[in-house]
């Protein structure tokens, strides 16, 4: 396969040019390529793996249709694919205002993958790692929805300001400000938790 | 450096990330010399370090391969080549496929129901008076009769008897009120009629400008003036009302107006 053909070295704009003209091949890899963050964004913001994936599907369903108008003056095609995600999980934290668990019973623990990641030399270091995690992803998941997703996009994605604002159709100051008040709620929240394992390169100061 | 100032920098100082040098040492010997702000930095940089670990926890974490499926299905069934004329190739056939055999269904029954009412309406009803010029294209197509087409392109009136531009449907109003306001080309034109003005029929914020048309002669049910906020004669409600629709070149019903 050449380079120009070969789709998963194509820019996302060119796969978007040849996705709106059928090309499959040219689907399935920006599919492949984005599929990861968008999900990932969505379960971040609702703490549910099947609201994610349905999440998920929308967004590039409405990519499908060509329901948005993506400019690519206005911002890349990743911040441009992220604010249809922000969207429709807005649309759906809106109509489950207050409905939708936090840790839905037995769902999370099912689908979540096993941090297998962390080295488990230490049993009870990795126990008190994967609580401090979770008291993290807790705290995050009650953060009202507009300061949640800066901490979202920002911290957890590691977007620079101006794509947060690209993708939240704001200003930068407003990503700022919303960012600032949304941390500061995530350290009186977790004030008090023990975020600090007993020794090792990562152990972090305790709340007090 | 004051705290308002140190404040606004915690979230760089605590991720370590990029800053003019100068900047960081002003803010490094505030927080030596503040505990407050010393307690918030800590704080900052636990919370960051907490969400860093949150973050690389959730690395590796993907749609489950059904999204794809359901997905590439739904890309499959869009670029099928469709039965249609008007199927357009690829995804975006989805969106005007939906409604355009719709819009070609409905504007032939409208243009079938109207050239069926004048055809009847042409047998009984006198000739109508002279339309504007603007109101007739220059090769109209479907008339009440076409042996009248010579006459009606004849008597287009000049600029002075040019219809007002169509606006919106008023509200209710009685029909004595009408007859003043009416704009008659060039009077009644001897037939004895009387007419409303045009009532727009195109209720979008940009209408789309139209470079030709034709006006057709109808007849409806005079319940139908409630549709347009006229009132009507309860007695007389079935009893038939003229009317002239102001159809643009695609077909569509621009205007009516109503005619006595």
């Amino acid at each position: 396969m050449t380079t120009e053909s070969n789709p998963t070295i194509l820019s996302d704009d060119e796969l978007l040019r040849r996705l709106r003209g059928g090309d499959e091949e040219a689907f399935l890899a920006l599919y492949r390529r984005r599929q990861g963050a968008i999900y990932r964004f969505a379960v971040r913001m609702s703490g549910s793996p099947s609201v994610a994936e349905d999440v998920t599907q929308e967004t590039f369903m409405i990519l499908l249709r060509g329901d948005g108008k993506y400019d690519a003056a206005r911002g890349s095609f990743s911040a441009y694919l992220f604010g249809i995600a922000r969207n429709q999980m807005l649309r759906r934290l809106e109509k489950e205002r207050g409905l939708l668990p936090l840790d839905p019973a037995g769902e999370d623990d099912a689908r979540r993958e096993p941090e297998s990641m962390i080295a488990a030399e230490d049993p009870l270091r990795d126990l008190t790692r994967r609580e401090t995690i979770e008291s993290v992803r807790q705290a995050v998941l009650s953060l009202p929805p507009h300061y949640r997703e800066v901490v979202v996009l920002c911290d957890l994605h590691e977007m620079s300001y101006q794509e947060a604002a690209s993708v939240l159709d704001c200003a930068v100051g407003t990503v700022r400000s919303r960012l600032h008040r949304g941390r500061g709620m995530l350290v009186e929240r977790l004030r008090g938790t023990d975020l600090a394992p007993q020794g090792g390169a990562d152990s972090v100061t305790c709340f007090v | 450096m004051n705290c308002r100032e140190f404040e606004t920098r915690l979230r760089e100082l605590a991720a370590e990330q990029l800053m003019a040098a100068d900047e960081r040492a002003r803010a490094q010997a505030h927080a030596a010399t503040c505990p407050r702000c010393d307690a918030r930095l800590q704080e900052e940089r636990a919370l960051t370090l907490g969400l860093r670990a949150l973050a690389g926890s959730d690395a590796g974490r993907e749609a489950s391969p059904a999204v794809e499926t359901a997905l590439l299905a739904a890309f499959r069934e869009a670029s099928r080549p469709a039965a249609t004329p008007m199927a357009v190739p690829g995804p975006m056939r989805w969106q005007r496929a939906s409604w355009a055999p719709w819009a070609l269904a409905a504007a032939a029954a409208l243009l079938m129901a109207c050239g069926l009412l004048v055809y009847r309406a042409a047998r009984r009803e006198p000739a109508p008076a002279p339309v504007a010029k603007r109101d007739v294209p220059a090769a109209p197509q479907a008339v009440a009769s076409p042996e009248r087409l010579p006459e009606i392109m004849a008597a287009a009136a000049p600029a002075t008897r040019t219809p007002r531009a169509v606006r919106k449907a008023p509200a209710a109003t009685p029909l004595f009120q009408i007859r003043e306001e009416m704009t008659l080309y060039g009077g009644d034109g001897g037939s004895g009629e009387i007419r409303t003005e045009f009532l727009s029929l195109d209720y979008s914020e940009n209408p789309a400008p139209m470079e030709s048309g034709q006006v057709i002669r109808v007849q409806m049910p005079r319940a139908a003036l409630a549709k347009y906020g006229l009132p009507v004669d309860v007695e007389r409600a079935d009893a038939p009302i003229k009317a002239d629709l102001l159809v643009g070149e695609d077909g569509f019903a621009r205007a009516i107006r109503f005619v006595r």
